[in-house]
């Protein structure tokens, strides 16, 4: 088994304490319409709840982690009776995992193409002709710059 | 034409306007015939993100958030994308009730931002509200009863409620309603609540959820599907090309952005509506 120590295991306190999963009765509500649980074989949100709520972070911040399969879709979030947050503590475990650099690489992608132009996918040529054509307003160049005037580079944050 | 009486700060995203801008087009047009204003905010950047940015650094993306909230004053704030519309109610939420969301607002007091926290909402709420609706059903110009229309409602539209507060996340009715207006038939199907798989980050997943998506609403049998989504949108316009062409089959499901549904009934042009750029034209089954 493997257990968060140190620093990590603050953090997995954290995510605890953010996502309420303390609250987790494991009473599986989560997993009924769950998409990801019902389309692929390894992600079953009761087991990651009720690990994070016991402090085990087993599996979870790895490469590979059942965590990416999540759709963020707030199913559970509607219908648990505990309270508990679970895509808090599904982004946190991701937050872990990026930290530790385990994500998959699309996440750096996005962050990346974030920082340097502001919004998540790169203009075309093709795309500026057809807004011109269809008389969509021009997009402001300046975007990258402000949301680095906001986070600052292009590093990862230490957590 | 009534005067406007509602005016938003429009905020559109980054998907439909770096990809699918016929979507904004649509949005915009429609929107507008239907006295609705929109001013537009050159400076908004990416919402950003709830899904995949969001899972680099949560405390990135409510500074960023923060930051487009703040921007406005307390225009309310119109999207284009339930994404957009959930990432800043959510965050909005996060900068009211949070220790670290009031220590942001702080950070940009510093930055000498007077911070507000605007509402937000996105278009589908504006467009189902009782005269808003019946001002569309009154634009109606074009017969659209004989074509059968499913609706995907996807996740953010609708979730988290607590903080997007619209229509029913169980029992959602606010597409239907728009198909009843303009006068088409509204399908139901199975799994219709499902999410359409795209945000799941794990691509066979995300893949899995789409395909069966697919298949459920060939099962029933409509001409057309209504989304309110850019990415649903692209999971099935472009999706079931991709994964037609892997199964060996065509699905020859059209899919239309809900305001090119309503602008259609209006009897708007066909490029005012965007309606060239669809990987599943819509052209031979509307006789466009």
């Amino acid at each position: 088994m493997y257990i968060l120590r140190g620093q990590a295991e603050g953090v997995l306190e954290v995510v605890a304490k953010h996502g309420l999963a303390r609250l987790c009765y494991a009473c599986g509500i989560c997993v009924g319409d769950c998409p990801a649980a019902r389309f692929s074989d390894d992600f079953n949100p009761r087991q990651i709840f009720l690990k994070v709520s016991l402090g085990v972070a087993d599996g979870l911040v790895e490469a590979d982690s059942p965590i990416w399969k999540c759709t963020t879709c707030y199913t559970c979030a509607e219908r648990c009776p505990a309270g508990v947050k679970p895509v808090e503590v599904i982004i946190a475990l991701r937050n872990i995992s990026y930290a530790k650099g385990s994500a998959p690489p699309q996440v750096e992608q996005v962050r990346q193409a974030i920082a340097s132009r502001g919004i998540v996918s790169g203009l075309t040529d093709t795309i500026l002709k057809r807004r011109k054509q269809m008389g969509l307003p021009d997009i402001d160049e300046k975007l990258g710059q402000i949301v680095r005037g906001i986070i600052g580079g292009n590093q990862h944050e230490e957590l | 034409m009534e005067t406007s009486t509602r005016n938003y700060k429009f905020f559109p995203g980054c998907l439909a306007r770096v990809k699918l801008p016929h979507i904004e087009k649509s949005v915009r047009v429609v929107l507008d015939a239907l006295g609705i204003g929109l001013n537009d905010e050159p400076r908004f950047t990416c919402c950003p993100d709830p899904v995949v940015f969001r899972s680099a650094s949560r405390h990135d993306w409510l500074r960023i958030a923060a930051h487009n909230l703040a921007r406005n004053g307390c225009e309310t704030i119109l999207t284009l994308c339930p994404g957009c519309a959930s990432s800043l109610a959510e965050a909005a939420m996060v900068l009211r009730e949070e220790a670290e969301g009031r220590e942001v607002l702080a950070e940009l007091r510093q930055d000498n931002h007077e911070p507000g926290i605007p509402g937000v909402l996105h278009f589908l709420k504006v467009l189902t509200e009782e005269d808003v609706l019946s001002r569309l059903k009154g634009l109606v110009r074009r017969d659209l009863g004989s074509f059968k229309v499913a609706a995907h409602y996807g996740c953010h539209l609708l979730k988290p409620s607590v903080a997007v507060a619209f229509d029913d996340p169980e029992q959602p009715t606010s597409l239907e309603r728009i198909i009843h207006a303009v006068g088409a038939q509204v399908v139901d199907y199975q799994d219709k609540l499902l999410c359409c798989g795209r945000p799941a980050i794990d691509e066979q997943t995300s893949q899995s959820i789409a395909e069966h998506k697919l298949n459920c609403l060939k099962e029933a049998g409509c001409d057309l599907l209504v989304v309110a989504c850019p990415f649903c949108f692209e999971q099935f316009d472009l999706g079931q090309v991709v994964i037609g062409r892997k199964k060996g089959l065509t699905y020859g499901l059209p899919v239309l952005y809900v305001t090119q549904l309503v602008g259609l009934a209006m009897d708007m042009d066909k490029p005012a509506l965007g309606l060239g750029f669809h990987r599943v034209r819509p052209d031979k089954i509307l006789e466009l």
